[in-house]
């Protein structure tokens, strides 16, 4: 049987190794996604989920039960993550990038041609200030003062930068998905039809 | 593709491609995580160990400190006591000699004869009698022939003689013959403790006409009688001995002495220091999983104890002549060879494959560096583990036979163990004869501190003043579990043998 989140901080928090280990099982893979959005590749993105569980372990006397106790370690690990950022100095501003045209891309198109892993390491590739801001608003729901205040940039600034993570990561599908047309027509054409 | 320009599709793409993806971490991952987890309860279990080592070390030196202080308080009013005993003793001892009755007739001298002036007075000094040197002794008195056949004293009886002067009232009321209390001699060294001044008498009326030699005092105190002539009133000539004169002292009682007092005074504290052979006896065991009976079959089947002892002191405080309580602090070690035989290598908690042995006092991990070991592989293993514990006991005694050599009773209370450290030294050889030996200081799942009661009969025998041996046998039985968060819990029995040596102050 499942133990509860609240089974589940107590334990912790009485040092039973039991449920530290069980705290790791439960929510490692799943943070692990969420700090290698962040972070540039998959190492980078362990060893900030390994700080990140040291400080949720550190702070977790101080988290209330109210509210998910997930979204509270999410935090944890985007945080970690933008420590990390700050002081690999990866934060600066991207002002140039080349415009490209905004077309259409069918979502049924990405999903069933590109390769999750593929989407995520697109997201990795990103700019970080861009990887910052994209993640943040997209995936934590964060609004552009929000990011602003977090990040130390101005609103504008965050606008701006998700409308060209956007753009970046537009044209890496496009590349994609040109690709893989490419290799689908081959296939095509070597099988005869 | 047809060319519609869209603003949040990417986001919906993505957040639905990537959102829902769980990525499972690497070995190195998870090797890295059970690591954090071990030393995490590594530092616990350091953290309240050394809470409870400072603390049994505070109330160590806090009971030493007040043993210290009752020593010396009860020295002190031993001291003061002896004082009071000494005085009272004096009072009553001279309560004549400090109203002075010089009117009385002692019984025992002989009355005092009647002088001649031309009569010679012959000197003569009494002794101390070998007999009362013990109890009393005497100045020497020279009195003088007062007949022809009679003398003023005599020492021949070794009795203290009280010689009884007809003497002039009014001379002696002018006399300025006072004499202070006298303190008790020593008996048993024949030592005078304090002596008393007697002063100087004022011969101011003094008959020096006839009679002028010289009388002295006493031993008592009292005038000698002196010479008298024809008719006249004997008048005495008190000159006393400026010299200090020695106390008698009432040979049928004798003064209390030192250890007398002592004896009737004892102090209530007492120190001891025991060593107790030790084993254990058995376990109540708790299972925790579905593992738990079966782990407590195999402990109970593989797990031999070894010789064991404690040792240390405690500091005991009689409330009545029956009842005392006690506390105390000591080292206890606890040994036990584990012999599982084959054991096999699984997964381990922190999910990878290795070996481990479960103990009465938690799970022992196995470091194995001839490669990373498969689901069943196996080793070969015998163990030797030493558990150490600082015991702090606090207990109740209870006297049912108390005589005066010897005294037989019942102990009982409760202790505190705090675990202090554990060591397994493991002998392993596996199935392509590699072989080694590992120790391991740490034991998963071992308590930091459990506690325990303990009844217990024994008897104590005096073999001096201060000083008692004693025995007793007893029983411990834990009431906390020396491991926690294990498929089986462990509450241990345990038998001792205490001996040790009291001393009472």
């Amino acid at each position: 049987m499942e133990l509860s989140e609240e089974e589940l901080i107590k334990g912790c928090l009485a040092g039973i190794q039991a449920f530290q280990q069980m705290l790791y099982r439960r929510y490692a893979a799943k943070m692990l996604t969420v700090c290698m959005r962040y972070a540039a590749n998959r190492e980078e993105a362990e060893d900030v989920l390994q700080e990140g569980f040291i400080i949720v372990f550190e702070k977790m006397h101080q988290f209330r039960m109210q509210g998910s106790f997930e979204g509270w370690v999410r935090k944890i690990m985007i945080n970690k993550s933008l420590e990390h950022l700050k002081k690999a100095n990866k934060i600066y501003p991207v002002l140039d990038i080349d415009n490209i045209a905004d077309k259409f891309i069918s979502e049924e198109d990405v999903l069933n041609l590109i390769d999750t892993k593929e989407l995520l390491k697109m997201i990795q590739e990103l700019p970080p200030v861009y990887k910052m801001v994209f993640n943040l608003f997209v995936f934590e729901g964060m609004g552009h003062k929000e990011i602003a205040d977090m990040l130390g940039i101005v609103e504008g600034t965050s606008k701006s930068n998700l409308s060209d993570a956007r753009s970046l990561l537009k044209k890496k599908i496009y590349k994609n998905l040109l690709i893989e047309e490419k290799s689908m027509y081959n296939e095509r054409k070597a099988n005869g039809e | 593709m047809s060319e519609k320009q869209t603003g949040n599709n990417i986001d919906e793409i993505f957040k639905k491609a990537i959102e829902p993806v769980n990525t499972e971490p690497s070995d190195e991952f998870w090797r890295k995580a059970a690591e954090d987890v071990i030393s995490r309860g590594s530092k616990l279990n350091e953290k309240k160990a050394s809470r409870w080592r400072a603390i049994a070390f505070i109330l160590g030196a806090g009971l030493l400190m007040v043993g210290y202080f009752a020593y010396k308080m009860e020295n002190g009013l031993k001291n003061v006591e002896q004082q009071i005993t000494a005085v009272k003793n004096a009072q009553n001892q001279n309560p004549e000699k400090a109203n002075g009755n010089i009117n009385k007739k002692d019984n025992d001298s002989p009355a005092a004869p009647v002088s001649n002036n031309n009569q010679q007075l012959a000197r003569q000094s009494i002794n101390t009698n070998k007999e009362n040197s013990a109890k009393y002794s005497t100045p020497s008195i020279r009195a003088e022939k007062t007949g022809n056949d009679k003398y003023a004293s005599s020492g021949k009886t070794g009795k203290p003689q009280t010689i009884v002067a007809a003497f002039n009232k009014k001379s002696y009321n002018n006399s300025h013959h006072k004499t202070s209390v006298e303190p008790p001699v020593n008996i048993a060294n024949n030592k005078i403790i304090s002596e008393t001044k007697q002063p100087q008498a004022n011969a101011s009326n003094e008959n020096t006409a006839n009679n002028t030699n010289a009388s002295e005092i006493s031993s008592t105190g009292k005038p000698i009688q002196k010479s008298v002539e024809n008719g006249q009133t004997p008048e005495y000539a008190v000159k006393a001995n400026t010299q200090t004169s020695v106390a008698s002292i009432d040979s049928s009682k004798p003064l209390q002495s030192l250890e007398q007092s002592q004896t009737e005074n004892p102090s209530r504290f007492s120190l001891s220091a025991f060593f107790s052979p030790e084993i254990i006896t058995g376990y109540n065991f708790k299972n925790n999983d579905l593992r738990g009976s079966q782990v407590e079959s195999v402990i109970k089947s593989e797990e031999k104890r070894n010789f064991s002892f404690s040792a240390g002191t405690k500091l005991e405080y009689e409330l009545s002549s029956c009842l005392s309580i006690s506390a105390g602090i000591g080292y206890q070690t606890f040994s036990f060879n584990f012999n599982p035989g084959v054991i096999y290598a699984q997964k381990q908690s922190d999910g990878d494959v290795g070996y481990s042995i479960t103990t009465s006092s938690g799970v022992v991990e196995c470091p194995y560096y001839y490669g990373a070991p498969k689901v069943g592989d196996s080793l070969t293993m015998n163990t030797n583990s030493t558990r150490r514990y600082l015991e702090i006991p606090l207990q109740l005694k209870y006297a049912f036979i108390n005589k005066a050599k010897y005294k037989l009773y019942l102990n009982g209370g409760i202790e505190a163990n705090v675990c202090l450290g554990e060591s397994t030294t493991m002998n392993w050889q596996d199935y392509w004869n590699n072989s080694g030996v590992a120790t391991v200081n740490s034991t998963v799942g071992s308590s930091a501190m459990y506690f325990s009661y303990y009844v217990g009969m024994g008897a104590d025998y005096k073999i001096c003043k201060h000083i008692s041996l004693y025995a007793e046998p007893g029983f411990h039985n834990a009431i906390s579990s020396i491991d926690n968060n294990t498929p089986v819990v462990s509450y241990p029995w345990i038998f001792s043998l205490t001996t040790g040596m009291i001393y009472r102050f």
